[in-house]
C-alpha cells in the first residue's frame, strides 16, 4: 500500500501539501485552476462498475435499482459534479412526501405554539394535571416523531444523496440531543445543518454556537458572569473546533467560557400573543473583563462581537483545520486516512476559508478516494446499513417507526446520541462481538415483510417468484451486491429457494456490512 | 473441577500469544509466577461498573467536618449525619459520610464488605469526558497509541486453548472501551435472539473465511476478515449465554429493584450462578454530568445513586457466600470541582472517587489519602487532587481476585506505581 501510494504521489497532476506551503500565500483561484485541470484530465477515462459502486457506497446510502448504471453512463465525476450542487438535483417526488411533516417548515415559536397544549389550559385538579402532563408528552414525541422518519425519509429516497450523507457527517459532528433539546431539533436540523452544509464553514459553526437547540443541550443559555458553565466553551473547542489534541488548556477553557457568558435563548409573550424564540445576547449576564483565547486578546468592550470574533477565531485556526480535514477523510475515504491526504484536503481548507462544496471536492476528487485498496474497508454503521438495505431493495418508507426503533436497539437511535462526540463512524466502534446479531433479526424481518411500514415491493418479489433458483441468486446478488459477493454468500444461496430468504442473507452476510 | 479453573491452572505455552502486545515473553512469565489461585474457592468475578459522566465525588462522600462544605455548595451540600434537618448522610469512618440514598452500600460498609477509594483517578490534567474515560479503560493516560482496554489486555494475556466461550460479556448493545481489543467478549443488550437466526448466519460466518478472490483489494479483504470473525464470535458466544440463562430459569433469585441497572445485574447473577466460568462483566451507567441541578439529596442524582446501591445490594444478596470471590468495582472518569456552579451544579473537576464492593475486602475503612477542602490543598484550586493512581487499584484487584501480577507484566504500559499501595482487599 505503502509504494502503490508513493507512486501516485509523484503524479504531477495532483497538488500536494508541499506545493501548497513552497507558494504559502497562493490565491485559492489558482488552487482550483489545478484541482479543476486535474480532474477534468481524467474525466475521459470510462467509469467501472466497481468505481460506480464505490462511489455510491461513499457518497450515497449505496446503490439503489439502477444507480450503477446511471453512474457509470455518465461518468464517477460527472456524478459527483451534480451532488457537490444538490439544488441543481430535482427533489420535488421527496419534497412533496416531506409535507407531512409541517414542523420542518416552521419557526421556533411556531412549533413551540403547535406542539405543546394551548396556554390556556390551566389545569385544576390533579387529574387535569395528569391529562395535560400526557398531552404535552404525546405531542413532543409527535414532534420528534416527524424529525427522525424525515432524516430516515430523507436518507433513503432523496436524490441529493451527497446532501445526506454529509449532512449527516455534520448530525454528527455538531450533536445535539434531541431528548435534552426536544423542541427545537427540527428547526436545529433544517436552519443549521441543512442550510450551511455546502456553505462557509464559519456559518456553520456560528449558527451552530447561537441555535437554542445547542445553547440548551450544551448549557450555554446559563452561564452568566460570575456563575459560569464551561461546558459548551470546552466542546467547542475540544470537538467542534480544534479537537482534543490541539494544546488549548484549561486557562483558555476558562476565558473563553467568559466571552461567552450571555449567549443564551429567550421567549417572550408580547402583549398581542405573538411568541419569540430565538437566540439573545444579554449584556447584563456577559463578563466584560478582558480576556485571551489560544492568543487572542479581547479588551472586554465588544460584548457579543468579542464572542463572535472567538469563534471565528476558532472556526479559521489552522489547528481546526486539520482536525476537520481528517474527520472528514475518515468518513469519505478510510477509518485510517493516509497522511499526504489530510495535509492536502487541510490545506484546501485553509486555503477556501473553508469553503466546503471545495472541501469536499478536494477530498472526493483526489487519487485517494478512488483507490481500489480503499473500496468496502468502511464498515458501515447501523444507520448506514439500515438505510443501505431499503435502497438496495427499492423498499417504500411508508412508516419507519419500527425500524427507528431497530435502528435504537443497534444502538444508533437518530438524534438521540447523549454524548456531544455524535455517533462514530469508525468499525472499531460497532464491531463488538454481538452488534451483528442485531442486523440479523434486521435482515430477516426485513425481507419477510415484518418492518411494518417499510416494506419490499411486491414486484422485487413477482420478479424473482417465477425464476429458477440460479435466476433468483443472479438477481438477489445484483440488487444487494453488486460489487459481487463472497463466494461463501453464493454457496449459502444455492442452498435455498426462497428468496425472502435469499434476501436475508444476503443483507445479513459480511459483505453487505462493507461500504 | 470446572473448566475455567482447569484453563487457570494448565496454562500452557499457548497464552504467550498476547504477549506480543505487551512486550517481552519474561515480563509475561514474571506476571504469571505470581498466580496462585486457591483450589477450594469458587472462582473469581471482576464486575466494573463506569459511571458515565464524572460523578460528583463529593455528594456520594460526604466530608461532613469539613467547615467549607457547606459554605462552597450552597445549594447542594448533604447534610451531615447529626444535622438538625434534611435528609441527613449515613456515618461512615468518622471524616466521611454516605449519601442518603444509598442505605444498601451503607449496610455493606457496616458489614466490612465495601470499601469507599477517595481521591482517586488519572494524574493527566484532561478534563475531556472522552478522554479521561478513555485514558482510564485502556489504563494508560496521555498515550493515544494506546487503544485496547485494560480488561482486554488481561484476557488476551492469559488466553489459553481451553478458555470457556465467555470469559468476559457486557450485557449492552456495545462494549465499553475497556473491554475492547484483540480478545473476543460479546457484547448484548437485555433482548435475547432466537437460535434460529444465529443457524441461518452460522454458515456465513462460522467458517473461516474462504480465500477470496485476488481481485479484491487488500482494504476489503482486511474488513471482511474483521467482520467474519466478529460474527463467528457472536454466534459461539450468544449460543453459550443463551444455554445458560435458559438452564437458569426459574431459580429462585430474590427481587431486584425495577430498573435497568439492577436487571444486568441479575443477569450477570445468573451467569455467574451458573458456573460458566465467567470472570469479568462490565456495565455502563450513563447520566452523571451533573452541570444543572445536580440534586444529590433528592434530584436527579439522587435517583441514580439509589438506582446504584439498590442494585448492587440485590447483587450480593443474590449471591450471598458466593460474594467472598466476586468483586463489583465502580469508577468514573474523574470528580467535579469542589464549587458548586452557578446552575446548582458541578463542572469538571479531577480526583473522583471509587467504590469496591465484594467479600475480600479489607472493610470498615475509606481508602485513600485526604487532605482537605482548603483552596491551597485543592487540585489548580479548583478540584479534589488525585492522591492515588486509579491504575493502584486497578492492579490491587487483578491480583487480589486472579493472583495476577499485572504491574509485572506490563499491563498498564509506560507505568511505574508512585503512590503507595492502597491494599484495600485482603491477601487470597
Amino acid at each position: 500500500m505503502g509504494s502503490d501510494f508513493m507512486k501516485r504521489n509523484s503524479d504531477p497532476s495532483a497538488v500536494r501539501p508541499a506545493d501548497v506551503v513552497k507558494f504559502g500565500t497562493i490565491l485559492a483561484a489558482t488552487l482550483f485552476s489545478i484541482l479543476g485541470a486535474h480532474a477534468s484530465e481524467k474525466s475521459t477515462v470510462p467509469t467501472t462498475r466497481q468505481q460506480a459502486v464505490h462511489a455510491l457506497n461513499r457518497l450515497a446510502f449505496g446503490p439503489a435499482s439502477g444507480d450503477v448504471d446511471r453512474v457509470v453512463n455518465v461518468g464517477w465525476r460527472a456524478w459527483v459534479e451534480q451532488q457537490l450542487d444538490p439544488k441543481s438535483i430535482d427533489d420535488s417526488s421527496l419534497e412533496r412526501r416531506l409535507r407531512k411533516f409541517p414542523s420542518l417548515e416552521m419557526s421556533m415559536a411556531q412549533t413551540y405554539r403547535s406542539y405543546r397544549p394551548p396556554r390556556a389550559l390551566v389545569p385544576e385538579t390533579s387529574r387535569e394535571q395528569r391529562k395535560l402532563e400526557l398531552e404535552k408528552q404525546r405531542l413532543r414525541r409527535g414532534l420528534q416523531r416527524e424529525l427522525d422518519e424525515s432524516v430516515f425519509l430523507r436518507a433513503a429516497e432523496s436524490r441529493r444523496q451527497f446532501n445526506e450523507v454529509i449532512v449527516n457527517f455534520w448530525r454528527n459532528h455538531l450533536n445535539i440531543d434531541c431528548n435534552k433539546s426536544p423542541y427545537w431539533a427540527n428547526h436545529y436540523e433544517v436552519n443549521v445543518l441543512r442550510k450551511h452544509a455546502f456553505g462557509m464553514w464559519e456559518d456553520l459553526l456560528m449558527a451552530s454556537a447561537k441555535h437554542p437547540a445547542m445553547l440548551v443541550y450544551l448549557d450555554n443559555y446559563h452561564s452568566k458572569k460570575g456563575n459560569i458553565n464551561e461546558n459548551y466553551a470546552r466542546e467547542l473547542m475540544e470537538l467542534h473546533t480544534l479537537g482534543v489534541d490541539n494544546c488549548y488548556t484549561q486557562q483558555d477553557v476558562g476565558e473563553l467560557t467568559r466571552v461567552l457568558t450571555g449567549w443564551t435563548c429567550f421567549w417572550r409573550y408580547d402583549d398581542d400573543g405573538t411568541e419569540h424564540w430565538r437566540f439573545i445576547f444579554r449584556a447584563n449576564h456577559h463578563d466584560s473583563d478582558p480576556a485571551t483565547v489560544l492568543g487572542l486578546r479581547l479588551d472586554g468592550n465588544g460584548g457579543l462581537t468579542d464572542g463572535e470574533m472567538a469563534v471565528r477565531y476558532l472556526a479559521h485556526h489552522e489547528g481546526t483545520a486539520r482536525f476537520l480535514a481528517r474527520k472528514l477523510c475518515r468518513h469519505l475515504v478510510s477509518d485510517d486516512p493516509p497522511e499526504a491526504l489530510v495535509d492536502h484536503v487541510a490545506a484546501v481548507f485553509r486555503a477556501t476559508r473553508g469553503d466546503l462544496t471545495k472541501v469536499y471536492r478536494a477530498i472526493i476528487l483526489s487519487p485517494e478516494f478512488m483507490d481500489p485498496v480503499f473500496y468496502g474497508s468502511k464498515h458501515k454503521t447501523p444507520f448506514e446499513f439500515v438505510i443501505s438495505a431499503v435502497r438496495a431493495t427499492g423498499a417504500c418508507v411508508e412508516n419507519p417507526r419500527r425500524t427507528l426503533q431497530a435502528l435504537e436497539v443497534m444502538g444508533q437511535p437518530v438524534f438521540k446520541c447523549g454524548v456531544p462526540t455524535g455517533y462514530s463512524d469508525q468499525a472499531e466502534a460497532w464491531l463488538d462481538p454481538g452488534a451483528l446479531v442485531h442486523r440479523w433479526n434486521f435482515a430477516m424481518r426485513f425481507a419477510n415483510d415484518k418492518e411494518d411500514g417499510v416494506a419490499i415491493p411486491a414486484t422485487f418479489h413477482e420478479r424473482m417468484a417465477g425464476s429458477p433458483p440460479v435466476e433468483m441468486r443472479r438477481q438477489t446478488i445484483d440488487a444487494i451486491l453488486p460489487g459481487g459477493p463472497g463466494t461463501d454468500l453464493a454457496k449459502s444461496l444455492s442452498k435455498t429457494g426462497d428468496p425472502r430468504r435469499m434476501i436475508a442473507l444476503a443483507l445479513g452476510s459480511p459483505a453487505f456490512q462493507q461500504q | 473441577m470446572n473448566s475455567s479453573r482447569r484453563r487457570f491452572i494448565n496454562r500452557s505455552g499457548s497464552c504467550l500469544l498476547g504477549a506480543s502486545t505487551l512486550g517481552s515473553l519474561a515480563a509475561v512469565e514474571r506476571g504469571r509466577a505470581d498466580r496462585n489461585p486457591r483450589q477450594d474457592q469458587e472462582d473469581p468475578v471482576l464486575v466494573t461498573v463506569y459511571l458515565r459522566g464524572g460523578v460528583d465525588s463529593l455528594g456520594v462522600l460526604v466530608p461532613y467536618r469539613e467547615k467549607r462544605y457547606a459554605e462552597i455548595r450552597p445549594t447542594i451540600a448533604v447534610p451531615a449525619p447529626d444535622a438538625r434537618e434534611g435528609r441527613v448522610s449515613l456515618p461512615l469512618d468518622g471524616t466521611f459520610a454516605l449519601n442518603p440514598n444509598m442505605p444498601g452500600l451503607h449496610a455493606l460498609y457496616e458489614k466490612g464488605d465495601c470499601v469507599p477509594v477517595v481521591c482517586v483517578g488519572s494524574h493527566h490534567s484532561t478534563r475531556s469526558h472522552f478522554d479521561a474515560q478513555d485514558f482510564m479503560e485502556r489504563g494508560a493516560p496521555g498515550l493515544r497509541h494506546v487503544k485496547d482496554g485494560w480488561l482486554n489486555r488481561y484476557l488476551a494475556e492469559t488466553k489459553s486453548k481451553r478458555d470457556v466461550p465467555l470469559r468476559a460479556l457486557a450485557l449492552q448493545p456495545r462494549l465499553p472501551r475497556s473491554l475492547r481489543g484483540s480478545y473476543p467478549v460479546l457484547a448484548v443488550p437485555e433482548q435475547g435472539t432466537t437460535a434460529q437466526v444465529m443457524d441461518e448466519f452460522s454458515d456465513l460466518f462460522g467458517l473461516p473465511p474462504a480465500a477470496e478472490g485476488s481481485s479484491r483489494g487488500e482494504g476489503e479483504r482486511a474488513m471482511q476478515r474483521q467482520i467474519r470473525q466478529s460474527g463467528h464470535d457472536t454466534i459461539k458466544q450468544l449460543r453459550f449465554l443463551n444455554d445458560i440463562l435458559a438452564q437458569s430459569e426459574g431459580d429462585g433469585a430474590p427481587d431486584y429493584p425495577d430498573s435497568p441497572f439492577a436487571r444486568r445485574m441479575q443477569k450477570i447473577a445468573k451467569v455467574i450462578k451458573a458456573k460458566s466460568g465467567l470472570e469479568i462483566a462490565a456495565v455502563d451507567y450513563n447520566g452523571w454530568d451533573h452541570h444543572v441541578d445536580e440534586g444529590p439529596v433528592d434530584g436527579n442524582m439522587a435517583r441514580h445513586l439509589a438506582s446504584v446501591s439498590d442494585g448492587i445490594e440485590a447483587f450480593a444478596r443474590d449471591l450471598g457466600s458466593r460474594m467472598s470471590r466476586v468483586l463489583v468495582l465502580v469508577m468514573s472518569e474523574f470528580g467535579r470541582t469542589v464549587k458548586e456552579n452557578g446552575n446548582e451544579g458541578t463542572d469538571h473537576g479531577h480526583g473522583g472517587l471509587m467504590l469496591a464492593v465484594g467479600g475480600m475486602l479489607n472493610g470498615k475503612q475509606v481508602c485513600g489519602r485526604w487532605t482537605g477542602l482548603e483552596a491551597g490543598k485543592l487540585y489548580e484550586e479548583r478540584d479534589l487532587p488525585v492522591h492515588t493512581d486509579f491504575r493502584v487499584v486497578l492492579a490491587e484487584t487483578l491480583h487480589g481476585l486472579f493472583g495476577f501480577d499485572g504491574i509485572k507484566a506490563g499491563l498498564f504500559p509506560e507505568y511505574t506505581p508512585t503512590s503507595p499501595p492502597l491494599e484495600f482487599m485482603r491477601p487470597g
